[in-house]
């Protein structure tokens, strides 16, 4: 196990920064170890692993994706347990909560993390009622 | 030289900068349509009257724009500050930026706008003293009782919550991982299984319960932010300033 995560930590994976969501005004945290790392394996498995699975997850920005985000919005443990909280919520019943706790976008559910704990993400559905 | 012959051209083109900046303004073009508005400020002579108008007009379409900054700049510039529309658009910059007590402070000649501020600041006792009404009752979860019911039966807390189905299948994800963990453990306790469903195992329970907590948190603030939009819509806050609120 160990020697797996020293090789993760040597593989020189290349990602880009994914674009900044509007709504989100606070500056983002300095990446530690663990955060790159995670975002590595992150990585790792949306080029193995994913395309194998293909486009399963009823979510956008997908799960991986989210967790990619939200580590990268709120740090390593926040962002983790945010990112298995969302793979518990994916589930086939999501789209019941469609006007209440989400919107549509691309045919599926919108959901992303940079607003997820600051007050932003309620005025979705109540917008939608009357637009 | 060239710098005059373009102000020489600016005031003789006045007045179309005007009309320019109008249609700009009705097509939705804010952004261009408050430099029209700029230009045409800054070429013509226009008496304090119509400058405040069009100040007004500019930090109008800033607040639109949500750049409080800019509306605030052209704000300072207008001289008659005894102008309702002027109390008007300062009062929702405030109530904007979350501040409060400054927002009451210019919209305190209107009953209803003036509740309006206790309503946004979620004061909402003193919103039904001062229009009379009496506000529904609110049952909001309690963020820890959702933690406490998480931690106690995975999937729980977000029943309590209100989220049904996420419970249900945090109940489902979590007794899986568990199961799975125990029969790795069972067969051999210092197996690379064992040691990585034990760690997806433990993060699925933690994650399931600061899941919970914050669904309770969204479902409280979610259940207050309707109660001000029906307000809102009510009362004809939403019709005449949602263009500055949303």
């Amino acid at each position: 196990m160990g020697k797996v995560i020293l090789i993760l930590l040597f593989l020189q994976i290349k990602y880009e920064l994914p674009p900044v969501y509007s709504g989100s005004n606070t500056p983002r945290k300095e990446q530690g170890i663990f955060d790159k790392l995670l975002v590595k394996i992150i990585k790792l498995y949306q080029k193995t692993l994913s395309p194998v699975q293909g486009a399963e997850c009823n979510f956008k920005p997908t799960c991986s994706r989210f967790m990619e985000r939200a580590i990268k919005e709120y740090g390593f443990i926040k962002g983790l347990l945010l990112g298995f909280d969302r793979l518990q919520r994916d589930h086939p019943f999501v789209f019941k909560y469609i006007g209440r706790y989400y919107r549509i976008k691309d045919n599926k559910v919108f959901d992303p993390p940079e607003p997820y704990l600051k007050d932003e993400i309620y005025s979705y559905p109540l917008i939608l009622k009357i637009r | 030289m060239k710098f005059i012959v373009i102000l020489l051209f600016l005031k003789s083109d006045s007045l179309n900068i005007l009309k320019f900046a109008d249609f700009l303004e009705k097509e939705g073009d804010y952004y261009r349509a408050v430099t029209e508005y700029k230009r045409y400020l800054y070429s013509c002579n226009l008496s304090q009257k119509q400058r405040d108008s069009i100040l007004l007009k500019i930090a109008d379409l800033d607040l639109r724009l949500k750049l409080y900054k800019e509306a605030l700049k052209a704000l300072k510039k207008v001289k008659d500050t005894t102008n309702k529309h002027f109390n008007l658009i300062k009062g929702f910059l405030f109530l904007n930026k979350k501040e409060f007590k400054k927002a009451r402070k210019y919209l305190k000649f209107s009953d209803t706008l003036y509740a309006y501020t206790f309503l946004k600041e979620k004061r909402f006792k003193e919103f039904e003293k001062i229009l009379g009404i009496k506000l529904k009752n609110l049952n909001y979860p309690n963020p820890y009782i959702a933690t406490l019911l998480s931690a106690l039966l995975p999937g729980t807390g977000k029943v309590y919550s209100g989220r049904f189905w996420d419970g249900l299948f945090s109940f489902i994800i979590n007794s899986v991982s568990a199961v799975s963990f125990y029969n790795y453990y069972s067969k051999n306790p210092k197996s690379i299984g064992t040691y990585l469903s034990g760690t997806i195992t433990f993060l699925f329970y933690i994650s399931n319960i600061y899941g919970s907590y914050i669904s309770a948190i969204h479902e409280k603030k979610r259940k207050e932010a309707e109660l001000i939009f029906k307000i809102e819509v009510d009362t004809g806050i939403f019709s005449k300033f949602s263009k500055w609120l949303y």
